[in-house]
């Protein structure tokens, strides 16, 4: 089956990403296909490359990025979610003018179209809030 | 009963409390431009944001009100809300926008079910 | 309808979602949703026939493996918790 999951809640915040995680490696032992991550609410705060937990915390962000090196899945981040909470790629840096950015691939910026096409195209999506 | 259709959206936060009603407003919305049929639910506070007589945002905060007038332009006519809502929130229909209508007690496993997707906020 | 409660049995996603749960719907309960183990009095064990899992892993790291066991709840584990999600087509996550 294909997968989609929606990660709503903030890392070390919310268990919701590390859930999210841990099934997504779960589904992939079963066999299935994961299609893609989207990041939606304060979930957006997963894709940035500044976070920095103590060396005793899994790093969320670096974890991400592993799932997509395993199975190469889009993680997609809502622009609208991402730009209200300071989450900005280079190219939108630019266009605020702003100094600094801390969105990278293979994390991308992405409208809300692309939640609801994961969500028509996969069998399953799965939310994690 | 015939095939589940349609998106469900259903927002069980209030306004002014988290982002997560304007954000699942913002979901239905987008949803319904890529020509998608879409309902929405309002359960629990997320019913608060119901309120016919609701005012604009105290300074600094938008009012989520003007989004939810802006529905029906993008052809989203079913408001929902469920008769355990009113009653736990203390809440009359009177008090509600006009054009909300109210699944009965009970009758919420049928009513999401009709729906053949459905996205919780 | 395969119903994932994150949230403590007495929150109001738990509440929302006992309005939502149908006669063939299961219900997974994690994060701090297997709290509902301390309360064999919640309604969601009243259902008449839905299924109600715990998260092994959650079960594990809030401290309830003896109860959950005491009680003769169901658990499962990462992999049969996607199990449930095949068995499923609609998901619906309270948090």
């Amino acid at each position: 089956m294909e997968y989609g999951l929606l990660v709503m809640g903030a890392p070390y915040t919310s268990p919701a990403p590390h859930s999210a995680l841990r099934f997504a490696h779960a589904l992939l032992a079963r066999g299935h296909q994961l299609a893609g991550v989207f990041f939606y609410h304060e979930g957006v705060h997963n894709a940035s490359t500044l976070m920095a937990p103590p060396q005793d915390e899994l790093n969320l962000h670096k974890a991400w990025v592993e799932l997509h090196n395993i199975c190469q899945v889009p993680l997609d981040v809502c622009i609208a979610a991402a730009l209200r909470r300071g989450i900005m790629s280079e190219a939108e840096a630019k266009r605020h003018g702003r100094a600094s950015f801390n969105l990278e691939a293979p994390f991308e910026l992405t409208g809300l179209g692309q939640l609801l096409t994961l969500q028509q195209r996969c069998d399953r999506l799965i939310t994690f809030g | 009963m015939s095939e589940p259709s349609g998106l469900l959206v259903i927002i069980r936060h209030a306004p002014y409390a988290t982002n997560l009603l304007r954000e699942g407003l913002d979901t239905a919305l987008v949803a319904a431009a890529f020509g998608q049929s879409v309902d929405l639910l309002f359960l629990g506070q997320g019913a608060m944001a119901l309120l016919d007589e609701q005012g604009e945002g105290a300074p600094g905060q938008k009012a989520t009100r003007p989004t939810l007038d802006m529905l029906e332009m993008y052809d989203i006519e079913g408001l929902w809300t469920s008769q355990e809502t009113l009653q736990v929130l203390g809440l009359k229909p009177s008090c509600l926008m006009g054009n909300v209508r109210i699944v009965d007690a009970q009758g919420l496993p049928d009513f999401i079910a009709t729906y053949s997707q459905v996205l919780n906020f | 309808m395969l119903h994932i409660l994150t949230k403590a049995p007495n929150s109001d996603a738990a509440q929302q979602m006992l309005q939502a749960v149908g006669d063939d719907d299961a219900i997974v309960l994690t994060e701090a949703g297997v709290q509902a183990a301390l309360h064999r009095e919640w309604a969601g064990f009243q259902l008449p026939s839905a299924r109600i899992y715990l998260l092994a892993e959650d079960v594990t790291a809030w401290g309830l493996d003896e109860i959950v066991m005491d009680q003769a709840l169901t658990i499962v584990d990462m992999d049969g918790f996607v199990a449930l999600t095949e068995q499923h087509v609609q998901t619906l996550t309270w948090y």
